[in-house]
């Protein structure tokens, strides 16, 4: 028990508590990062439990104006919502973000329950039956059959 | 030996407790929002499943008679009227508001002739007419 004892129960010492202190900042980090996923994953889940959208046009008569068709899709989930991610896919085709043209018939910047989109699509539809999806920025959507 | 394994096991336990103290509130308060959504979408989904609307008459002067033949209390104030397609911005509706079960509404459009009416409640129920 002399010296060199001592300086080894030290060395342990000081090892034991710099291999907890490691264990736990890497168990910190980790129940962090888990944390803020549950958080960012139960905010999105809750704005998808809370978001409904319903496409309110007539299935028999879609308005068209040289090779735009109009689709109306109200808000009917008690969520604001953004018009910005909106994705419409006609036909199994997703009509890209430059041919859809989304106004809010009232004028609000956001897209609030009760609130009608108008989306205005230019795309080329053979005359038949056809079906949309119009899909939120959420991963809600709504789908719509229709005769052309 | 001993004194190393006492440290090493302080610092776990502080650690440890101090890591669910800083978990716990985050979690309880994610759980708690998705039930508040819950309870929402259950809600919705309820008043949907309650609401019927129904057309029951259009007369000539476009004057068409909406029946509240669900359970569920509706905005009358909030409907959507699409005429041959189109959605229209200009239409009356009496008695605006609060719209209960198995009462009628009228909504009055000026200047249309025949065809297709859809009248869409608030939370998207909706009913169609055809006048030739």
């Amino acid at each position: 028990m002399g010296a060199g004892t001592s300086a080894t129960q030290m060395i342990f010492f000081i090892t034991s508590v710099i291999i907890a202190l490691g264990v736990v900042g890497a168990l910190f980090l980790n129940v962090q990062s888990i944390s803020a996923a549950a958080t960012v994953g139960s905010k999105t889940f809750s704005q998808q439990l809370r978001t409904d959208i319903t496409v309110i046009n007539d299935p028999e008569k879609i308005p068209y104006d040289t090779g735009n068709y109009t689709f109306y899709v109200k808000n009917t989930g008690k969520e604001d919502l953004s018009t910005q991610y909106i994705t419409i896919i006609i036909d199994g085709s997703l009509v890209p973000d430059g041919n859809l043209n989304k106004t809010i018939l009232n004028g609000d910047a956001m897209w609030i329950p009760g609130d009608v989109l108008q989306i205005n699509a230019t795309v080329n539809i053979d005359p038949g039956s056809h079906s949309m999806r119009v899909i939120t920025e959420n991963g809600v959507e709504d789908s719509f059959e229709f005769r052309e | 030996m001993g004194f190393s394994t006492s440290a090493a096991v302080v610092i776990f336990a502080a650690s440890l407790m101090y890591m669910a103290a800083m978990f716990y509130p985050l979690a309880e308060m994610s759980h708690r929002n998705v039930l508040e959504a819950e309870k929402s979408s259950n809600e919705l989904w309820k008043e949907k499943l309650n609401t019927k609307i129904t057309i029951t008459s259009w007369a000539g002067d476009g004057n068409i008679t909406v029946y509240n033949n669900g359970s569920a209390t509706l905005n009358s104030s909030r409907l959507n009227v699409i005429h041959n397609g189109n959605i229209l911005s200009s239409y009356s509706v009496y008695p605006g508001g609060v719209w209960p079960p198995m009462t009628s509404i009228n909504v009055t459009i000026i200047g249309i002739n025949g065809d297709r009416v859809k009248i869409i409640a608030p939370n998207g129920a909706a009913d169609y007419t055809v006048r030739g």
